[in-house]
């Protein structure tokens, strides 16, 4: 019975020491904003625990604590807007990036400098509707697959792939909008 | 893994944690793991506080020590709301232990009053972002009522002669009567329009006035016993003021009215009362309160004016309205604090503690109002976005502007100074104009020969010439 309670409380430190940086990369990197990130971080830890404490088994800490965090943010989203910039954004027809053509974008890319375009990301991520944010940053920030984003989000692994597809190019073309201004 | 998409990864890599940070985190993890350990979960439930009412004051320090080394956690957890995690950890561990080592019993009582406040405010918090539902406020009125039944027996036990239940009674009073209209303002803000037009945290409400009666009548006694002619409860004060300002929101403020109605009629009696004795034929000195709870109650009001002060300058993130309205009422303390010790240096007693009263009043109502500001903006902010979003002006929530006695209530009357409060926001804006609108057509005239006056009354205060008169007049009410 100890046994199991000190394999449990040292795996779940486990999984702290491991994850926790980029479960917090993560959470900063969706909301733009350092210090919630932070707070939502440590939350989803403890809810964690909870969980475990709760008698939960936990097969995999690295995926739980993902979605654990994910609903956090999701949370947080929709507790600080509660009138979404998303439906903005989700309802425009896609008119600006026809307007950018293809070439400006590549051509943006090519000619700002790395730091730069770093810079314009940043400064562009809030724009991206949170439904993109989420799997791109589960993506390319925590290199998840397409197939593992699905589960942990629970939609089909067609739906994400769509979605990692139409907002890379959205925030493409936030990024390339900013280079013309 | 295209350019374009390293460089995403990239820019997550500019967030990383600091080593401090991560420290700092782990240590709140394992004190929490300390805290609700994985193999007694069953046993160490903890549903009540009471096994803290077991401990004797040094095992409590020892523990709150304990607690406070061990890790961040019950420092992390102050900030909390109903449904974060660490809400547990506030309100079982931080709150009781707090209360169990007040050193005596003022100490007590302040402790609990601020605990039972902070139920409101949480309340408030909540009813700005909307997600204020009947099972919390439930349970905020419940932590609430038993920890202003605690402090009004607290405050029931403090010393009469040196003026301490007085003070700490007024003090309650009237932090209570402002939380409940900022909550009041804010649930106004964020109903929706189909709502019935019921606030929902109506019986948090209902348990806010009936402590703030109960204190009332305790200031009462208290006065009686010692000589002193009291202010008259603060409900009536703000109700008048409230229906004076917007007739729409009568509906809203019957319950305030119901309530102050024998208010009403007991504040216009000392209306008489003062009428007959005017300022240059003081009282009987027989009748003053002692030198010493006079200089208690001074001292309570130049400390409040000093947080006051504090609060304000410590405000970031204040609208210019808000500001505006904050150091007003801050003046208006300090002048009445100053125009306290002139009386008492003429002797006038009573008008002294009635003066030093009141300042300690408008210090503390001005505190809560700094604090309660962003909330109340951010309630608008929703509002105006709910409003946007469902169609031009489609659903026109009525608005009530705090109403504080004082110096900044009349300034709120003034149709100038409503539009002041109009915030960048199109929607809010249309919302007042309308109702501005409705006010002017929807009134008699009387009502605004009384706004006039009102405004007269307040312009005159704002030139510093004026201001003394108008200090003495306002006391007269309140003598």
């Amino acid at each position: 019975m100890t046994d199991t309670r000190a394999t449990q409380e040292a795996a779940f430190l486990e999984a702290f020491n491991m994850y926790s940086d980029a479960l917090f990369r993560h959470a900063a990197f969706r909301i733009s904003n350092r210090e919630r990130a932070l707070d939502l971080t440590q939350d989803a830890y403890l809810k964690a625990w909870d969980y475990l404490q709760q008698g939960g088994e936990v097969r995999e800490f690295k995926s739980f604590l993902y979605r654990i965090l994910n609903n956090l943010i999701i949370d947080e989203y929709r507790r600080s807007k509660s009138s979404s910039l998303d439906e903005m954004l989700e309802n425009d027809t896609g008119a600006m990036e026809v307007r950018l053509s293809e070439g400006s974008v590549r051509e943006a890319e090519e000619t700002i400098d790395e730091s730069k375009l770093i810079d314009t990301i940043h400064s562009r991520i809030p724009l991206l509707p949170e439904t993109y944010r989420e799997v791109i940053t589960l993506r390319y920030v925590d290199g998840f697959s397409p197939k593992e984003i699905a589960e942990m989000i629970g939609v089909s692994e067609n739906v994400v792939s769509v979605r990692i597809h139409r907002g890379t190019q959205k925030l493409r073309a936030l990024c390339a909008e900013e280079h013309h201004d | 893994m295209t350019n374009f998409e390293k460089h995403i990864k990239k820019a997550a890599e500019d967030y990383s944690l600091s080593d401090a940070e991560k420290a700092r985190m782990e240590r709140v993890l394992k004190s929490y793991m300390r805290f609700k350990p994985v193999r007694s979960a069953h046993v160490t439930h903890i549903s009540t506080w009471s096994w803290i009412a077991y401990l004797h004051r040094p095992i409590a320090a020892a523990l709150i020590f304990v607690l406070v080394t061990s890790g961040g956690i019950t420092y992390a957890a102050e900030g909390a709301l109903p449904g974060d995690v660490l809400y547990a950890v506030k309100t079982v561990v931080n709150e009781p232990v707090r209360v169990a080592l007040a050193a005596d019993v003022e100490a007590k009582a302040e402790v609990q009053m601020e605990i039972a406040e902070r139920r409101i405010e949480e309340a408030t918090t909540l009813a700005a972002e909307g997600r204020l539902d009947d099972t919390t406020q439930d349970e905020l009125a419940a932590s609430f009522k038993s920890y202003a039944a605690a402090a009004t027996e607290s405050i029931a036990k403090a010393n009469t002669e040196e003026g301490a239940a007085i003070e700490l009674a007024a003090r309650f009073e009237t932090r209570l009567v402002a939380h409940e209209s900022v909550l009041a303002e804010v649930e106004m803000e964020s109903m929706e329009s189909d709502d019935d037009g019921t606030l929902r945290s109506h019986r948090l409400t209902e348990a806010v006035r009936e402590t703030s009666e109960r204190l009332s009548e305790e200031r009462h006694s208290r006065a009686i016993a010692l000589n002193i002619n009291v202010a008259a409860p603060m409900a009536a004060t703000v109700s008048e003021d409230v229906i004076a300002t917007d007739a729409a929101t009568t509906m809203t403020m019957s319950l305030v009215v119901d309530d102050a109605a024998t208010a009403t009629e007991s504040a216009s009696a000392k209306l008489q009362v003062a009428s007959e004795t005017t300022p240059t034929e003081p009282p009987a000195p027989t009748s003053a309160p002692s030198e010493k709870t006079i200089s208690r109650m001074k001292s309570a009001a130049e400390k409040s004016l000093t947080k006051a002060e504090k609060t304000l300058r410590g405000a970031r993130s204040l609208s210019a309205e808000a500001r505006a309205r904050a150091e007003a009422d801050i003046t208006y303390a300090g002048e009445l604090v100053g125009s306290g010790k002139d009386y008492l240096g003429d002797d006038l007693r009573a008008e002294a503690f009635a003066a030093f009263e009141e300042s300690l009043r408008v210090s503390e109502q001005a505190v809560v109002y700094i604090k309660a500001a962003p909330k109340l903006e951010k309630a608008r902010a929703r509002n105006a976005s709910r409003n946007s979003d469902a169609g031009s002006g489609s659903s026109k929530g009525p608005t009530i502007e705090i109403s504080l006695p004082g110096i900044s209530v009349n300034a709120t009357v003034t149709p100038t100074s409503t539009a002041q409060h109009a915030t960048s926001s199109t929607s809010t804006d249309e919302r007042k104009d309308d109702r501005d609108e409705e006010n002017s057509d929807g009134n008699d005239k009387a009502d605004h020969d009384d706004k006039d006056e009102i405004r007269d009354e307040s312009d005159g205060h704002d030139d510093s010439g004026g201001s003394g008169l108008n200090i003495l007049q306002r006391l007269n009410i309140s003598l």
